[in-house]
């Protein structure tokens, strides 16, 4: 059990497995030779058979060759959002930190504000008023998910403007943009990147969700959740259609959430010894 | 007249910290401030260099620098001025650098961030500066991190990135107070001679009386907030007329301790 103890053998572990999933996602469709669009009615809902590893969906889809396809929709979607919202709510944080008074009132507020709405229920309704398709469910995502790391960039750079250094750095006379980008934005990206790291996983779930309610990706697009909104269809004749992808969820959230805590134990160095 | 502190008042939110403050400054002298913790004596420095922690401000006073009263500069001409002009050096310049950050890149962009050169050239002339101030090595120093130096280079190379540009006047908030006896002596004989080549004025905040005396020309005592005493280093030394100066007098350290052989002796 030593091997759970060390935890940079625990991030090496995890980072292998993650850098196998992106390997799977990027290389994946070059590897296996079904088209994952393919309909074929003769081969409709198929147990899973050495032709055909998880089996057939009702349009006689090949689910394996599917899989593949969507861990290229799912993670470069939740890829985009989390960079999309980590970078918009950052660079909030900090103006709001940085300018103070009025400024960082005013942002903060409109925070609060959105912090109010319940996340999901927001990115419905953004997602329902834009219509249904990949790149808006990013945005509804992002127009939500951004104010964690707006407070998170904040409080950051608020104990940093205090710490000596950046007060030196002051007095000798540091432009305010070089100040920022030289020494606020380096020093508060260990953070961030944690909490990003953290919140892949909750994403990928959150587009799942929003492709499964059929506001995401739309068919015939090989993308987990619909998958399994496609397989929820014909659950008791063909139930590998609705498990091979929930499993391929719950792996590839797992994988991410357990490689983001390894991450933060890795580099919070509070918990350093 | 160099500087000129007339009448300053300093408050921390309501709470009136400084009270009537003046001091004058020629080029190439160099006064001392001396004082317990809480006397205000930093506080007066920081205001020179207008950077008073969050809730401070100058209440009442006129700080004229060059003929030019600071306390009306707008924030870019705050910043033109401190860093070049006007410089300070902190009592532990380790934590006075970034920790993510070389030494070398930090220095080099200091440099830049006032004047218009090459990184190249910024890099030689820190090179130059470090081996002024018998740093050896400098090439290995500008390639370490802040935590990779021990705390008598980290304050040499802070006394280095203060008298960079040769400023007019540099403000030195107890530059010596976190080393130890021998590193103290080296970075004040550094400090001074540096000033005398460049004709640098020194403000330099301490409580030990021993450095105080041997640089300075004046000698301000501060409690309270108040100044209690001032004189040249002389009377203050050998001819305090104040108890508490012959208080703070009668702390300097025995062993060693300069003023106390200036004392004995006068």
């Amino acid at each position: 059990m030593k091997f759970f103890k060390d935890e940079k053998m625990m991030f090496r572990f995890f980072s292998g497995v993650i850098l196998f999933i992106v390997f799977v996602a990027v290389f994946g469709p070059f590897l296996c030779s079904a088209d994952p669009y393919a309909s074929n009615m003769t081969e409709s809902m198929l147990p899973p058979s050495a032709q055909h590893w998880f089996g057939t969906d009702k349009l006689g889809r090949d689910c394996f060759t599917r899989i593949i396809y969507g861990a290229r929709v799912s993670l470069s979607m939740t890829l985009v959002t989390v960079l999309l919202m980590s970078c918009i709510g950052t660079l909030i944080g900090i103006i709001a930190g940085y300018c103070g008074g009025k400024v960082d009132t005013f942002l903060m507020r409109i925070t609060d504000m959105m912090m109010a709405f319940p996340g999901i229920v927001l990115a419905i309704a953004i997602a329902g008023v834009l219509g249904g398709s990949v790149v808006n469910t990013v945005l509804a995502l992002a127009v939500v998910g951004w104010t964690k790391y707006a407070r998170l960039g904040r409080s950051l750079t608020l104990k940093l403007v205090q710490s000596e250094f950046i007060q030196a750095a002051v007095t000798n006379g540091t432009k305010p943009f070089a100040l920022l980008h030289r020494h606020i934005v380096p020093n508060i990206m260990q953070m961030v990147i944690v909490t990003g790291a953290m919140d892949i996983g909750s994403m990928i779930m959150e587009i799942a969700g929003l492709s499964f309610l059929g506001f995401g990706a739309q068919p015939p697009t090989a993308e987990w959740g619909l998958m399994l909104n496609e397989g929820r269809q014909v659950m008791q004749m063909a139930p590998w259609a609705m498990i091979f992808p929930g499993l391929a969820i719950l792996f590839v959230v797992s994988s991410f959430n357990l490689w983001g805590d390894s991450l933060r134990d890795l580099m919070d160095p509070s918990r350093s010894h | 007249m160099l500087l000129e502190v007339s009448n300053l008042d300093i408050s921390y939110g309501e709470h009136p910290i400084v009270h009537d403050v003046s001091l004058k400054l020629d080029s190439g002298k160099v006064i001392a401030i001396v004082g317990e913790s809480g006397s205000g004596k930093t506080t007066v420095i920081r205001a020179i260099l207008g950077c008073l922690p969050n809730e401070g401000h100058v209440t009442n006073g006129k700080i004229v620098f060059d003929g030019k009263n600071l306390l009306e500069n707008t924030a870019e001409e705050w910043r033109k001025v401190s860093g070049k002009d006007i410089t300070m050096v902190f009592q532990a310049s380790g934590s006075m650098l970034d920790p993510i950050q070389k030494i070398g890149k930090q220095f080099v962009e200091y440099i830049r961030q006032h004047v218009d050169v090459t990184e190249e050239d910024a890099y030689q002339q820190a090179i130059a500066m470090l081996k002024r101030m018998n740093l050896p090595n400098p090439e290995t120093i500008m390639d370490s991190f802040p935590f990779e130096l021990s705390g008598g280079m980290n304050q040499r190379v802070g006394v280095a990135m203060g008298m960079f540009f040769s400023p007019r006047i540099l403000l030195a908030d107890e530059p010596t107070s976190a080393l130890d006896v021998t590193t103290q002596a080296q970075v004040v004989e550094e400090m001074m001679g540096i000033c005398r080549d460049d004709g640098t004025a020194i403000i330099i905040v301490t409580h030990n009386l021993g450095v105080a005396a041997y640089m300075a020309d004046e000698i301000i005592v501060m409690r309270n907030g108040h100044i209690v005493e001032r004189g040249t280093s002389d009377e203050i030394v050998n001819n305090p007329k104040e108890d508490y100066t012959k208080e703070l007098l009668d702390a300097v350290p025995q062993i060693g301790g300069l003023a106390h052989d200036i004392y004995e002796a006068g």
